[in-house]
């Protein structure tokens, strides 16, 4: 049989208008509620098990279904903004420290979630507040705290005859003699996350803050300058690969057995003893080391928020509810292995991971931890400015030749375009 | 003359040999660090290019049994093969018409065409997360399908293009002059004549949706449904832990498709890469 031309377009065009206006497509039976959650893939491969339990054991009876999807952190952007352009995507996501005053137009309100945990077990810590609760409200509920520590080869610093530092002039006095040893100490200077957690804490630990409780740029300082200092000091210590570290680089470097002391998660205490490497019994923890201005914490803090586009909003906060029963927070605590900590007080008195003498450190830290917004407002502009790495990028300027007064210069500008004022 | 032989030989393969070192350096790496136990992989002492302290197969083991590989493995070679063919057909039918027919407004199109092959598929990853919600296909694999000709499409368009216009109208308009319709030219005498072009593009439109990466990250998260390209990347990475054996060992056997078709079909990619390079 001939096929035509024209029969050929107008049967090509009618169904290509049929399937564009859904004629062709079959009609839905009316299908079960479908909760779907993202959340950042943890460390540990229990937690996110954990968290995949709960949600099927809580549709289980509920007559619905559950889809739990983990990507890595660094994804997890890319992957909201996709969702929030489209409409369309997972119910429930998970948002770390300030990244709901970016998405604050796409969430749904979570006042009456948290006000009923809240009822049941408490408060939670000033740090967990400072990341869900957005301009009156609670946009996303805090599930989990990581804190960092000091994580050092014992063995190494008794070999040069040290302890543990406990002040930032301990370490570099330790630094030189374990560099001579073969065994420098090594934190990021780098664009990661661990850099951020790592070089905030040490500013203010000098008594210099980015922005003032007000907001303001305070970064040009007395303080910053004997911070960025201490830092090119520190960085004549360490292998200039640190300038390239991700967030796996210094996990990398404790772990080859080279590497002395650096500040991170539980991540390398766990993986040495996992992998059962030959030193794993020499690598302690212990608390970031004080400055002049006294000893601070850093924390990160993940929440679950909702979707305003969820068709099914009621359920996804009867699961978040559910999430913090007492059974449900003893299984995720118990599996976190002290890498994902509570945010609750009351679940931080003894938790599982406390009986490990390398982990006891961690009970309560989240009492004294700060989010990178600290002490100025925990706004957009501080996530932006915690994204955009404006803390490392000062050091890193500084550690490669740059005055003390062009990275402060380079660290205002910035800080400036994201939209504080002086 | 024997000797003048060899010598050009030995001379050709000398020359030869950088290139091929330095193409194969990436896989090499990927074999040696995917076949390396843990402990020689955090090793700074280690070296790079030999295993010291025993093969060990768990890397495989783990990335082919506790992940959701070989179902990456299958969902990329579904996605590229759908993906190329519906490309290369539209990108033949648009190439043939741009480089055969007169009609108002071709150079616009073929302007138009190179325009758009130019933009990174980066930019439209937000609009297409619409169009995909919209079509009701997210985390599906008909995501991929309907959304990879965007970039495949042009870039197909453009390779044929150059192609057809070698290919001498004679053949054709000696069968039109005969009596033959315009698309009996073109499935009769010109896709026979074509076959090399027609293959390298849709070697290069295979390569790109094998590849592709953002998209599949973004319109898929179920890790079952996962392309292999988002899948090892985001299910090998955990925290601040890089699972460095596995990820390689992923790399290296998720190359090798590709690799395949190229080497099967390497004649007609020569072929086509250089047409129209010799006058006549």
């Amino acid at each position: 049989m001939e096929i035509t031309r024209r029969a050929f377009v107008e049967t090509v065009g009618a169904a290509g208008l049929a399937a564009a206006t859904g004629v062709l497509r079959a009609r839905p039976v009316a299908a079960a509620a479908s909760l779907r959650l993202l959340a950042h893939s943890s460390y540990n491969e229990d937690s996110d098990k954990a968290i995949a339990k709960l949600g099927q054991d809580f549709v289980s009876t509920r007559g619905a279904t559950y889809q739990g999807d983990f990507i890595d952190q660094p994804e997890v952007a890319a992957k909201l903004t996709a969702e929030e352009q489209a409409g369309s995507g997972h119910d429930i996501v998970d948002l770390q420290d300030n990244l709901p005053t970016i998405h604050k137009a796409f969430l749904v309100p979570l006042d009456d979630v948290v006000a009923d945990i809240i009822k049941v077990h408490g408060e939670v810590y000033q740090i967990a507040k400072d990341s869900g609760y957005v301009d009156g409200h609670w946009l996303s509920l805090p599930w989990l705290g990581n804190a960092v520590q000091s994580v050092y080869r014992a063995d190494y610093f008794k070999e040069v005859g040290e302890k543990a530092p406990a002040t930032w002039d301990d370490l570099l006095r330790a630094a030189v003699k374990l560099k001579q040893a073969g065994h420098p100490v090594g934190i990021p200077v780098s664009q990661c996350e661990d850099a951020n957690s790592i070089l905030y804490p040490l500013l203010w630990s000098f008594g210099a803050t980015v922005v003032s409780p007000q907001s303001r740029i305070s970064i040009d300082s007395a303080a910053t300058q004997k911070a960025l200092d201490y830092v090119r000091q520190l960085f004549a210590q360490m292998d200039a690969t640190v300038l390239s570290w991700d967030d796996g680089g210094n996990n990398k470097f404790m772990l080859s057995g080279r590497g002395a002391w650096t500040i991170n998660a539980p991540s390398i205490y766990l993986s040495a003893k996992k992998n059962k490497l030959s030193f794993a019994a020499a690598v302690e923890q212990s608390p970031p080391p004080a400055g002049p201005s006294g000893r601070f914490y850093y924390a990160d803090i993940h929440g679950w928020a909702i979707f305003k586009f969820s068709p099914n909003v009621d359920l996804a906060k009867q699961l978040l509810r559910y999430m913090f029963t007492a059974e449900s927070q003893k299984l995720f605590l118990e599996l976190g292995q002290g890498y994902d900590m509570p945010v609750l007080p009351s679940l931080d008195v003894n938790p599982p991971y406390a009986s490990d003498p390398q982990l006891r450190g961690l009970v309560g830290y989240m009492k004294n931890a700060h989010l990178a917004a600290y002490p100025g407002a925990p706004d957009a502009r501080a996530e932006k400015a915690y994204q955009t790495y404006v803390i490392p990028n000062m050091f890193a300027h500084a550690v490669q030749g740059a005055s003390n007064k062009d990275a402060v210069a380079f660290a205002t500008k910035a800080l400036q375009d994201i939209g504080y004022g002086m | 003359m024997v000797r003048s032989d060899r010598r050009r030989a030995a001379v050709t393969y000398l020359l030869a040999a950088p290139f091929v070192l330095f193409a194969l350096f990436p896989f090499a790496w990927m074999l040696i660090t995917s076949l390396k136990q843990n402990r020689e992989l955090y090793s700074l002492a280690q070296n790079p290019f030999l295993v010291r302290e025993g093969i060990t197969w768990d890397h495989y083991r783990f990335l082919l049994e506790r992940t959701d590989f070989p179902l990456w493995l299958r969902n990329s070679t579904i996605v590229a093969v759908v993906a190329t063919l519906v490309s290369v057909v539209f990108a033949l039918l648009a190439a043939y018409a741009l480089a055969r027919l007169r009609f108002a407004g071709a150079d616009g199109v073929a302007t138009g065409v190179f325009i758009v092959y130019l933009v990174p598929t980066t930019l439209l990853f937000i609009p297409l997360a619409r169009i995909v919600a919209l079509l009701r296909l997210s985390n599906s694999l008909w995501a991929l399908i309907v959304t990879y000709p965007a970039f495949i499409v042009p870039f197909a368009t453009w390779m044929l293009m150059a192609y057809l216009t070698s290919i001498p109208r004679s053949l054709e308009e000696s069968a039109l002059v005969d009596g033959c319709t315009r698309l009996r030219a073109l499935w009769h005498i010109v896709l026979p004549v074509a076959r090399p072009g027609i293959i390298t593009a849709a070697l290069f439109a295979f390569t790109l949706a094998w590849g592709e990466f953002i998209y599949a990250l973004t319109f898929i998260s179920t890790s079952s449904v996962k392309t292999v390209t988002a899948g090892v990347v985001v299910d090998l990475i955990r925290g601040d832990v890089f699972y460095w054996g596995s990820l390689m060992g992923g790399a290296l056997l998720a190359s090798l498709p590709v690799v395949l078709l190229f080497s099967l079909f390497l004649d007609y990619y020569i072929a086509g890469l250089t047409a129209g390079a010799v006058k006549g």
